[in-house]
């Protein structure tokens, strides 16, 4: 099978499950709020804005032209993932922060993904921004974590998204900062940091992030690092896709397979045929909160294959 | 019945201070099951609501 149809179907194979998390009742407090925890069992006092990420899968799946997508087109889809914007936007912090882990958390990383994820829904389907995304653009603009490459390619990502979404420059141009620190990094350390160390997994989410911000402003400083790293990890990852984590910063187990899929590296048929046979973390053996962001990169590397 | 803050720390005071006495663990069970099951027009049930394909045709 191709590596295309394997990637596809492994991510939308998870959509049933991910539709499952979210409160799908019009109407009702809580509808579009995909953190499962806080409106059904109620065992949180938040809700955790990662889950509403959920909102940039559905988005793909309602607009993605690909034989293995029996998803597209169905109106309940496209309902759903503004639904979840809706919600996204009704959590937010006062000061355009989001949350999740505590209340009142004010997390980048949270904001920074969920932030990426809501523009680049929007943006698919062409729908205008609520207030609360230029007010998250700022919070993002004002705030970074340098310690972390992967949150900080998101924030790049997000404010870039964003800047395409409101049609604002000043965006544009703190991204293009912020990634012109990134990349300094990573030539400085032969490597993107994670919390002062070197990680596979993290550094192919920082690598997704990158190739996001591509498809949003063509960088030739920014094609140069992804096709370094890419080829920095094509050899730590064997021909089944299984890699040696133990050693790596933050033991991350699983690998986001977008930026291979779009440097056309022999890395995504060796994710693919460990797909395949089940033998490397797919999104099918994660946990609720992180099937979501791998089983979207997952669809993208599928249609960046296709594209 | 969403979670909020301040019922999140009643609970656990409750909980851990009168908790250790097995009668009002019991005692809070019954009030749960009453307050958010039993009488109720859209009882809770956390087996529920998942995704159903049915869902696609409203």
């Amino acid at each position: 099978m191709k590596a295309e149809s394997v990637l596809a179907k492994a991510a939308l194979s998870q959509l049933p499950r991910i539709l499952g998390l979210g409160d799908r009742r019009k109407g009702s407090r809580t509808w579009g709020c995909f953190d499962r925890h806080y409106w059904h069992y109620r065992l949180h006092d938040w809700s955790n804005a990662r889950y509403q990420e959920a909102a940039w899968l559905m988005a793909l799946a309602y607009s993605s032209p690909m034989p293995e997508n029996r998803w597209r087109g169905l109106p309940a889809l496209r309902q759903w993932a503004l639904a979840a914007v809706d919600f996204w936007a009704k959590s937010q912090n006062r000061d355009g922060s989001f949350n999740e882990v505590y209340p009142r958390e004010r997390g980048f990383c949270a904001t920074a993904f969920s932030a990426y994820c809501v523009c680049e829904t929007l943006l698919l389907l062409k729908v205008d921004p609520p207030p609360q995304v230029a007010r998250t653009a700022k919070w993002l603009a004002d705030h970074d974590n340098p310690a972390v490459a992967n949150q900080r390619a998101a924030s790049c990502a997000a404010l870039m998204s964003a800047s395409a979404l409101m049609s604002a420059p000043r965006f544009r141009a703190i991204a293009e900062d912020r990634m012109e620190l990134l990349l300094k990094d990573y030539r400085a350390n032969g490597y993107f940091p994670e919390y002062g160390g070197f990680d596979i997994g993290y550094t192919t989410v920082t690598l997704s992030c990158l190739a996001g911000y591509l498809t949003r402003s063509p960088s030739e400083g920014v094609q140069e690092v992804c096709a370094q790293a890419v080829g920095q990890l094509e050899p730590q990852i064997a021909p089944n896709g299984q890699f040696d984590y133990s050693r790596a910063s933050r033991k991350t187990q699983y690998v986001y397979p977008r930026a291979f899929a779009r440097m056309r590296s022999p890395v995504i048929d060796r994710i693919a045929a460990g797909v395949d046979e089940d033998l490397i973390s797919s999104p099918a053996w994660m946990d609720d909160r992180y099937v979501i962001p791998l089983a979207t990169d997952y669809l993208l590397a599928a249609l960046e294959l296709g594209g | 019945m969403l979670m909020t803050s301040a019922r999140l720390i009643i609970m656990r005071g409750y909980l851990l201070t009168l908790g250790r006495l097995s009668i009002f663990t019991r005692l809070l069970r019954w009030f749960l099951l009453k307050l958010l099951v039993r009488g109720k027009k859209e009882k809770y049930v956390p087996s529920a609501r998942f995704f159903s394909m049915n869902e696609l045709e409203d």
